[in-house]
C-alpha cells in the first residue's frame, strides 16, 4: 500500500493538541491525543455559548463597551431601578460597589478597571445628565452631560468616550452627540437621524456605530446605520431588519448587533465588515434592551428583557480557525 | 426541521457551548423552555442539562402563560414606559 511518505517524501506531522492560530490554516496533521487525522480551516462561523448569569436580572443596563469576555462590567438598569454593578471574569459575575445614582437606560464606555456610565432615567420618565467614572473598585461623580437624556448609547474609553442618541421623554428623539475627554463633555456634530435605544458600539470614539432605534412612539423602528469618524456621522448600509433595543460590540469596521425588537423579540445577530451587514448565528435566547461589550469576534450579550428581566449572558466567538477531523467511509 | 421541547434551568457557563450551538438548533424561550433540534447532538444536550421533556403543546402553554404575565405587566405601565417599550408579543414555538 502506498504511504503518505512514499508519495510526498515526508511524514505527516504529529501534534498533541490542535493548533489555534491563523498561521496554521491549511495544515494537515495527526493528533496523537485523539488518535485522529485532522486539518485546519479558516474560522468563518461564529456562535453564541452560554456565560455566567448576572446576580441581578435586569434590562436597559449599561456596560463598559470596551470590556472583554474575561473582564466585563455592567451597571444600572431596570426591573425596578438598579444601581448594582457587576464584574465578569469569563466565568461568573460578582457584585461590586454600586453606582451613586440608580438609573435605567444608561449608557456606558471604557473597560472593567476604567469604566464610564452616563445619562439614563433615575425615575419613571425622568432624565439625568449624571456621569460617573469606575476605577475598578468604586464610582465617582464627574461633570454632567450637556444634554440630560435616557435611551442613549456610548462608545470609546474613559478618557475619550462618545454619547449619542436618546430621548428626554414623550415623542422627543435626540440626535445629540457629545465627546468626553476624561473631564468634561463637549457637544459635536449630531447624528443625521434622531433616535432612541439604537444598537450602539465602539471600542474607540472614532470607530463608533449607531444602528437602528426608534424614531417616534410605537413600533417605529428603523434599520438606518451611521458611523462616527471623530468629527461627524456618515450614513452607511442599513441592517437587514428594522430593530430597536439591540446590543452591540466591536467597531465600525468589524462589529456585531444582536437581539432587540423587530417588533417581536429577535435573537438575530448581524455582522458589519465596514461595507455591508450579514446575518450570522442567532443568540440562543431572543431578548431586547440588552447590553453588549467586546469585539466583533469576542463579545458578550448581557441581560435584557425576555420579556421578563433576564440574567442571561451569552458569549460570541468567531474563531480564527476551525479544526476538522478526517473520517473514512 | 423537527424539534424537541424541554424545560431546563440555565446554570450559566457551559450550559450550552459553541460546539453544541453548531451541532443542533437551540432556542431559549420564556419559562425556561428550550426548543432543541431533533438529532443525536440535541438528545445528548437534553440529557446533559437534565431537561424535562415536554410536548409542543405543553411547552407552548408555558410560554403563553409567561407572555400573558408580561403583557399584563406592560398594560399596567405608564405611558412613558409604553412609548419606549413594545407590548410583549405572542410567541409561537417552531
Amino acid at each position: 500500500m502506498a504511504t503518505f511518505k512514499g508519495i510526498k517524501g515526508f511524514t505527516v506531522q504529529t501534534l498533541s493538541s490542535d493548533p489555534t492560530t491563523v498561521d496554521s490554516v491549511g495544515q494537515f496533521y495527526f493528533n496523537s491525543t485523539s488518535n485522529t487525522f485532522k486539518y485546519v480551516q479558516p474560522g468563518t462561523v461564529g456562535a453564541w455559548a452560554s456565560g455566567g448569569a448576572l446576580n441581578t436580572a435586569r434590562n436597559s443596563l449599561g456596560a463598559a463597551q470596551a470590556g472583554t469576555q474575561t473582564a466585563g462590567l455592567v451597571f444600572g438598569g431596570e426591573g425596578s431601578l438598579k444601581n448594582e454593578t457587576e464584574e465578569y471574569n469569563g466565568t461568573s459575575w460578582s457584585e461590586q460597589n454600586n453606582l451613586n445614582t440608580a438609573r435605567a437606560s444608561i449608557a456606558g464606555a471604557g473597560i472593567q478597571t476604567a469604566g464610564l456610565g452616563f445619562g439614563g432615567s433615575p425615575t419613571s420618565g425622568g432624565t439625568t445628565a449624571v456621569t460617573e467614572e469606575y476605577n475598578g473598585t468604586s464610582w465617582s461623580e464627574q461633570n454632567d452631560l450637556n444634554s440630560a437624556r435616557y435611551g442613549l448609547k456610548g462608545g470609546g474609553i474613559q478618557t475619550a468616550a462618545l454619547a449619542f442618541a436618546g430621548t428626554t421623554g414623550g415623542s422627543n428623539r435626540l440626535a445629540v452627540t457629545e465627546k468626553y475627554d476624561g473631564t468634561s463633555w463637549t457637544e459635536v456634530n449630531d447624528l443625521n437621524t434622531a433616535r432612541v435605544d439604537p444598537g450602539g458600539l465602539g471600542l474607540l470614539q472614532t470607530n463608533s456605530l449607531c444602528a437602528g432605534g426608534n424614531t417616534s412612539p410605537g413600533a417605529n423602528y428603523i434599520s438606518n446605520v451611521e458611523i462616527f469618524d471623530g468629527t461627524s456621522w456618515t450614513e452607511v448600509a442599513n441592517t437587514n431588519a428594522n430593530k430597536h433595543g439591540a446590543g452591540g460590540a466591536g467597531t465600525s469596521t468589524d462589529g456585531i448587533i444582536f437581539g432587540g425588537n423587530i417588533p417581536s423579540l429577535t435573537a438575530a445577530t448581524e455582522a458589519y465588515n465596514g461595507t455591508s451587514w450579514t446575518e450570522v448565528a442567532d443568540l440562543a435566547t431572543a431578548r431586547t434592551a440588552l447590553a453588549g461589550a467586546g469585539t466583533g469576534s469576542l463579545a458578550l450579550a448581557i441581560g435584557g428583557a425576555q420579556p421578563a428581566n433576564s440574567a442571561l449572558t451569552e458569549e460570541w466567538t468567531l474563531p480564527d480557525v476551525v479544526i476538522k477531523t478526517v473520517t473514512t467511509s | 426541521m423537527a424539534n424537541k421541547y424541554c424545560t431546563a434551568n440555565n446554570w450559566g457557563k457551559d450550559f450550552f457551548t459553541h460546539e453544541e450551538r453548531n451541532n443542533f438548533y437551540l432556542s431559549g424561550q420564556p419559562g425556561n423552555v428550550w426548543v432543541v433540534g431533533d438529532n443525536t447532538h440535541g438528545d445528548a444536550w437534553i440529557a446533559k442539562v437534565s431537561g424535562v421533556s415536554k410536548t409542543q403543546v405543553e411547552a407552548q402553554a408555558i410560554v403563553d402563560a409567561e407572555i400573558a404575565t408580561a403583557q399584563a405587566a406592560w398594560d399596567a405601565e405608564s405611558d412613558e414606559h409604553k412609548a419606549l417599550h413594545s407590548r410583549p408579543t405572542d410567541i409561537t414555538l417552531p
